[in-house]
């Protein structure tokens, strides 16, 4: 029976080989010294320097190496592979053939070569195996389960496409994994990827077991040349225009390149809406990335789709990256203010709503008396600036409207402060007002910085806010359901939300005018009065593009919705089964529509390849079997029989290693007794034994 | 010539015993007394001769019979034991600090010197001691006071460093005053044409000299069979040896070493005499008498 081994790489140890060697030629020059008086006359003696250092115990030195053989023999797990004639009775051999059809399998000369390599392997086939193929790139799919038509394993493998995700060695081999397990009466098996062997695709690898009869084959097919060029990000920014002058739209994007052995020009390339909108050349880095900028661009109307290319290098895939501007809308903020608001009192709040996009806010005036259903129909948010919580009909219209998702807002200053308001929606209650004027301020401490309000002032989170003074603030008690996102230093809550129904409510007791602290000077001012806002909104900017392999979220009030793919393909979520989303598995725009897939699109998305598989940087097919272990857990799902059967071939490492011991203690008793045993105590000891 | 008890002559007996002088005062009278006298005029009841007073002489010495007789000043000389010189080279290097016995080289050395330089001051001989241990020389200037000083510096001494015996035999010639015997104690790592050349030079001064080739067992026979890494004591040179296979071979140069010094060392009338760690000291102290009594009545 052939014996293979589960951790061959272990075998590298019998390199070691060598150590007891080198210790014998070495260990007489270590050996503690026999002092004797003088070598006069033994220098007379004629011997030769070879003969000195030649090994004089070829046994002791052979029964070292038998002992670090078999130790490296044992730790390799040695198992005995059936004999193919005992092979169980359905079937001889099955195989599963893994093919990677990642975005990097696209480069020009990988994928030809790994259609010629699962052909190659479907040809070792005997007329009796069954073999199964299995397509993975993060996901795997199984496009011929075990079967013994070869020829439709050949026609499944002619299926794959390479598309344009990540890799993800682990779902392939898991999925090919559970293939084998199905049939728990037959054991063994054999897994031969076909992959470019891509670093990035190890994560996931971790605990990935397989068990102990199931061969992987790693079959690397990647490209020798692997220096590769991508456009791996786009940034975009609206510049407002003037009378003269429209606005218009800078773009600038990061090409990456990775293992080019010198820097390459090339030619990179801007459309807008299909329409070329600039190019240039540039530079990129034998190994480093580089950002290119293009010439502002005259802003469309609607919804923009802007793709960026280099010229194309061997793989394709990634050398085009796609952009979707989506249209810039204003909403709404109704914003309830007190009768007697100073002019310029909420002047740095409104600006500061006003400023930036996506998405443009803009506040309307309201008083508390004015908020009807009609009021707050398109409003995504409404704002008690200094003002409590309204009652009456105004209150019930609120209240009504944050229970369907709305977002509130409470800023309570002097007003709200001075006096002992109506709870109602609010997360707290004001009771007085603090003044800090005689302690230089108050600052704001025990923020959250996770918390998406403070996610807009950078990986700091709050930290921007501590420098910020706030000289008068009232007292707020939070309500028992509100959660305190942040305080002042005197642990007075500073920041309080609760949840309505689907709304969101938000009340802060920092000062937000210029009055009683200085915190529409602090540049963290506005990120935090749009992030507020947003968030008690309940909207969050659109990314500019999805990775492909995510998902795209269909909004509940689309009602049948179809969905284009950049191949033509039409996906129809099924919304009433509960599935609102549709998986992006192309780089590209896809677009939504409802009903049928013509007329104007209600969204477009745009899809790129993840920017970690452009990295082409390979592993070694050693390290990849490395990474897979064997599997103790999944054995118990086998019969006893077989249980029995595998720790009967597995039995060779004991062996090896109980003779390996008693080997050592054979090699103890040479060296402790005998000559060898008085050549370890020679030192300094006389002939008769006693000491000199 | 009586023998002296075993128990103070035998090697083991004497290095139980940690005084030297004691050592030495038990080996001596254990073994003779009085066995030989000098012919050296000196303090003594013994009548010599009559000599003219010098001046300076102590006029208790005057012989006031003869001065009477004579009118003329003569002194009375007696004859008294010889107060030679008897100086010991001890070599102290380390290839001396081995044994495979119950006594080492250098301590049986020791023994052996002290003994000496006891039976020496009983003779009414001057005793003196140069002993070169690496870089440190220790010299006790002849003397009849000097015994203890002697056996005080014997005490201390340690071997070490490489052999050095025509240096101590040149300090030995730079000590030297009158007609004495020197007494040279060692391994005799040296080639045996240095020994004697460095030898003869004191003995044609009229020195006495006398070759104590201290030897041990161990390295007269080569006994082990382990293969091993010999250190050479002085130098630390070490060679992988296997001494089953050199034995017959070393035990030959040995031996033809042995043979040389005693054909060299003659030819200059130098006495060699090889002592046996684990001898008795008495065949020492016989051969030291002998040379003693026969070659150096001196006046």
């Amino acid at each position: 029976m052939p014996v293979v081994f589960l951790v061959p790489a272990i075998l590298g140890g019998m390199l070691a080989l060598g150590v007891p060697l080198l210790l014998h030629l070495r260990r007489r020059e270590r050996e503690r010294p026999m002092r004797f008086p003088s070598l006069m006359f033994l220098q007379r003696v004629t011997i030769s320097t070879a003969r000195r250092r030649r090994i004089t115990d070829w046994p002791l030195l052979m029964l070292r190496a038998l002992i670090v053989a078999l130790a490296v023999l044992a730790f390799a797990r040695p198992v005995i592979r059936p004999h193919p004639g005992a092979a169980p009775a359905r079937g001889t051999r099955r195989v599963v053939l893994l093919v990677d059809r990642s975005m990097s399998m696209g480069h020009t000369a990988v994928w030809s070569a790994a259609i010629d390599s699962a052909r190659s392997v479907m040809s070792t086939l005997a007329p009796g195996d069954r073999v199964a193929v299995i397509a993975f790139d993060e996901d795997a799919t199984i496009e011929q389960p075990l079967t013994l038509d070869h020829a439709a394993a050949l026609a499944a493998v002619s299926r794959i496409r390479p598309g344009s995700r990540g890799t993800r060695f682990g779902a392939g081999i898991r999925a090919a994994r559970e293939l084998l397990l199905q049939e728990a009466d037959v054991q063994g098996g054999e897994i031969a990827m076909v992959t470019d062997l891509q670093q990035g695709g190890t994560s996931g690898m971790v605990g990935l077991t397989l068990p102990p009869t199931v061969q992987l084959r790693a079959i690397d097919v990647g490209a020798k040349q692997r220096g590769n060029a991508a456009v791996v990000g786009v940034d975009v920014e609206r510049l407002a225009g003037t009378a003269d002058a429209p606005n218009r739209l800078a773009v600038s994007a990061h090409v990456a390149t990775r293992g080019f052995a010198a820097p390459r020009t090339v030619r990179i390339t801007l459309s807008a809406n299909g329409r070329s909108s600039g190019s240039r050349e540039v530079t990129l880095p034998a190994d480093g990335s580089i950002t290119a900028a293009f010439s502002p661009v005259a802003l469309p109307l609607g919804v923009i789709r802007l793709v960026v290319s280099i010229d194309h290098d061997s793989l394709r895939a990634d050398d085009v990256f796609h952009v979707v501007v989506p249209a810039e809308l204003v909403r709404r903020v109704v914003m309830v203010v007190p009768s007697d608001l100073e002019p310029d009192e909420s002047l740095y709040f409104e600006r500061a709503l006003s400023a930036g996009h996506d998405p443009a806010l803009r506040a309307e005036r309201r008083t508390a008396a004015g908020l009807d259903a009609a009021t707050l129909r398109d409003a995504i948010a409404v704002v008690l600036y200094d003002v409590p919580m309204p009652g009456g009909s105004s209150g019930t219209a609120l209240t009504a409207w944050v229970h369907d998702g709305g977002g509130l807002v409470s800023i309570a200053g002097r007003r709200v402060g001075g006096r002992a308001g109506i709870t109602g929606l609010l997360p707290g209650v004001a009771h007085g007002m603090v003044d800090r004027t005689d302690d230089h301020g108050g600052v704001l401490g025990a923020t959250a910085p996770e918390h998406p309000i403070f996610a807009p002032l950078g990986r700091a989170g709050g930290g921007p806010l501590g420098s910020t003074r706030f000289f008068r603030y009232p007292r707020l008690v939070p309500t028992a359901d509100a959660q305190v996102v942040a305080r002042f230093d005197d642990g007075s809550p500073a920041l309080l939300e609760r949840r309505e129904g689907s709304g969101h409510v938000v009340m802060t007791a920092a000062a937000l005018d210029a009055t009683s602290g200085d915190f529409p000077l602090q540049p963290a001012y506005l990120p935090f009065v749009r992030g507020m806002v947003l968030y008690a909104a309940g909207t969050a900017a659109a990314p500019l593009w999805r990775t492909a392999g995510d998902g795209w979220l269909v909004a509940p009030a689309v009602r049948d919705p179809v969905v284009k793919a950049p191949s033509g393909a039409l996906l129809r979520p099924d919304v009433d089964r509960g599935i609102s989303a549709v998986t992006l598995d192309e780089a590209g725009f896809y677009t939504m529509y409802e009903g049928q897939a013509s007329g104007d699109p209600l969204a477009v998305m745009a899809v790129n390849p993840p920017p970690l598989e452009s990295d082409l940087t390979a592993i070694k097919p050693n390290e990849l079997l490395v990474g897979v272990g064997q599997d103790s857990v999944k054995a118990s799902t086998l019969t006893a029989a077989s249980l029995a059967e595998a720790e009967r071939r597995q039995r060779i490492w004991r062996t090896l290693l109980l003779l390996a011991a008693a080997m050592l203690l054979g090699e103890l008793a040479m060296t402790s007794h005998g000559w060898r045993g008085t050549a370890a105590t020679i030192v300094g000891t006389a002939p008769d034994g006693s000491a000199p | 010539m009586p023998d002296a008890p075993q128990s103070f002559i035998d090697p083991v007996v004497l290095g139980r015993i940690g005084d030297l002088a004691l050592l030495a005062r038990s080996v001596v009278n254990g073994f003779v007394h009085g066995l030989h006298r000098s012919m050296r005029a000196g303090v003594s009841v013994d009548f010599a001769e009559h000599r003219p007073y010098q001046p300076g002489d102590d006029l208790r010495r005057v012989d006031w019979r003869v001065y009477g007789r004579t009118d003329r000043f003569y002194l009375k000389t007696y004859e008294a034991d010889t107060n030679a010189d008897v100086i010991f080279a001890l070599d102290a290097s380390a290839s001396m600090d081995f044994g495979s016995g119950a006594i080492g080289k250098f301590d049986y050395a020791r023994f052996l010197v002290a003994s000496l330089a006891w039976l020496a001051q009983r003779q009414g001989d001057r005793v003196g001691l140069v002993t070169l241990a690496g870089d440190l020389l220790d010299i006790v200037p002849p003397s009849t006071r000097h015994l203890q000083l002697l056996l005080h510096t014997l005490g201390r001494v340690n071997a070490r460093g490489a052999g050095q015996i025509p240096a101590m035999l040149e300090r030995v010639a730079q000590l030297r005053g009158r007609h004495g015997i020197v007494v040279l104690v060692s391994d005799c790592y040296e080639e045996p044409a240095v020994l004697r050349q460095s030898l003869a030079g004191l003995h044609a001064r009229g020195d006495d000299a006398i070759v104590f080739h201290v030897i041990d067992a161990a390295e007269r026979d080569l006994p082990w069979t382990a293969p091993g890494n010999f250190e050479d004591s002085e130098t630390g040179v070490r060679m992988p040896l296997r001494p089953d296979e050199l034995r017959k071979q070393y035990q030959e140069i040995f031996d033809a070493h042995r043979s040389e010094l005693a054909r060299e060392l003659s030819r200059e009338g130098i006495d060699y005499v090889p002592v046996a760690t684990d001898q008795p000291l008495d065949a020492a102290l016989r051969t030291f008498l002998d040379l003693r009594l026969m070659g150096s009545r001196v006046r």
